[in-house]
């Protein structure tokens, strides 16, 4: 009696989860199964699965968002220039036909962006806190991992999972099937929120970032100096402040990108260029204003 | 019976002041998978605003951001080709190498 309560109870809760629009369709479903109905909805639509267009048509709409607070710095040189060596170092990795897009953007926040589909931010903080091209080719790495892994649609598809996504999902699932869960990817991502990728996400990155400077000619060990010299910056500094809210602390990432370089086959620490960086972020300056 | 009580007192919420409750949606998604003996959806972790593509951004920005076409168009206005990159790394005196991990 006592389950028999709690089942009728749990089924009209369950259904009163249900957005208004598909309650009606979700009151035969079976309470037990909406969940694992979801979960291997996601399991089926998988990173793996999910198409190039698709993923472009998400990068889309997540650079548009992200342009509207981080407006790219109005130079035109500086702009042709970060691309050109962007694309150098995209050429490097397992997606090279990707329509790479990179674009310094006005923040003084010491940070760097990727959207899916191959659009790479990076702040004017950023460029005024490397050194050489070679560090900026390790950033730069680093966000071209992420895409290339599609880190960020996993993201995504779990967070759709286990939020209200759920009960969508599980109607989805029922009426439109895969078509209606893309749709649903692809309108989420309108929204930009904060969210900390996992650890393991940023090491393979971090380790991206490595190999695809090497590969591309750069002295590796840049990567471990960029690092070093963030770890040395103070903690509660603004400009590190969204920075650390996302990745794990430069102290944490120094050893492992330490450790990265000693694993390297076919080029060593100390084994490459260190082009100067002729991205004058400081002298696009007198456009900052201009560019808001 | 307490509990019992409780549960169809939630039963009697609206739809709409039941989907804001994060708390209690949450205690409902628990309590379904601890009646269906089956493990149910994780919620998402404090703090966690769930979701996307770009990290680091500040929060607040992300809240009020508002789509720029404008500047996307102007990002492909400053777009290089596969050959462009090539000739300006090998003027730079870069050159492509295989490189792997142990």
């Amino acid at each position: 009696m006592r389950l028999h309560l709690l089942r009728s109870c749990l089924a009209a809760a369950t259904l009163a989860l249900a957005a208004p629009g598909i309650q009606a369709q979700s009151r035969s479903l079976d309470l037990g199964s909406i969940f694992d109905t979801a979960k291997n909805l996601a399991k089926s639509q998988s990173v793996g699965s999910m198409s190039e267009e698709e993923e472009l048509a998400i990068g889309k709409e997540v650079v548009a968002a992200t342009l509207g607070s981080y407006p790219p710095i109005r130079d035109s040189g500086l702009q042709h220039r970060l691309n050109q060596i962007g694309v150098w170092i995209a050429l490097q990795s397992s997606r090279p036909d990707l329509p790479w897009r990179f674009a310094a953007v006005e923040s003084d926040a010491i940070n760097a962006f990727a959207a899916p589909g191959g659009t790479i931010l990076v702040t004017r903080g950023m460029l005024g806190h490397v050194t050489n091209e070679a560090e900026l080719a390790c950033v730069l790495g680093h966000e071209i991992g992420h895409v290339t892994r599609r880190h960020h649609i996993a993201v995504l598809q779990k967070s759709l999972l286990v939020s209200a996504g759920a009960s969508a999902l599980s109607a989805a699932s029922k009426t439109g099937g895969s078509q209606e869960y893309r749709k649903l990817l692809i309108g989420e991502s309108k929204e930009i929120f904060n969210r900390r990728l996992d650890r393991s996400s940023e090491r393979e990155a971090d380790e991206d970032g490595i190999l695809l400077a090497a590969r591309a000619g750069y002295d590796p060990a840049a990567c471990l100096n960029f690092m070093q010299r963030l770890a040395a910056l103070k903690v509660d500094t603004n400009a590190l402040a969204a920075l650390y809210k996302t990745h794990p602390t430069a102290g944490e990432r120094v050893v492992d990108v330490d450790n990265s370089l000693g694993r390297l086959k076919g080029a060593a620490a100390g084994d490459g260029a260190r082009p100067e960086l002729t991205l004058n972020a400081a002298a696009a300056g007198g456009q900052k204003n201009q560019a808001r | 019976m307490k509990t019992i009580l409780s549960l169809l007192l939630l039963c009697t919420l609206s739809p709409v002041a039941l989907a804001q409750g994060g708390g209690i949606s949450d205690l409902l998604r628990s309590v379904t998978g601890a009646i269906s003996g089956k493990e149910s959806a994780a919620p998402a972790q404090k703090g966690e605003t769930a979701v996307l593509g770009v990290r680091g951004m500040d929060e607040g920005d992300a809240k009020t951001t508002a789509p720029a076409a404008g500047d996307s168009r102007l990002l492909e206005s400053w777009a290089v080709g596969r050959k462009e990159a090539e000739a300006a790394a090998a003027r730079r005196g870069l050159t492509a190498r295989p490189v792997t991990y142990e």
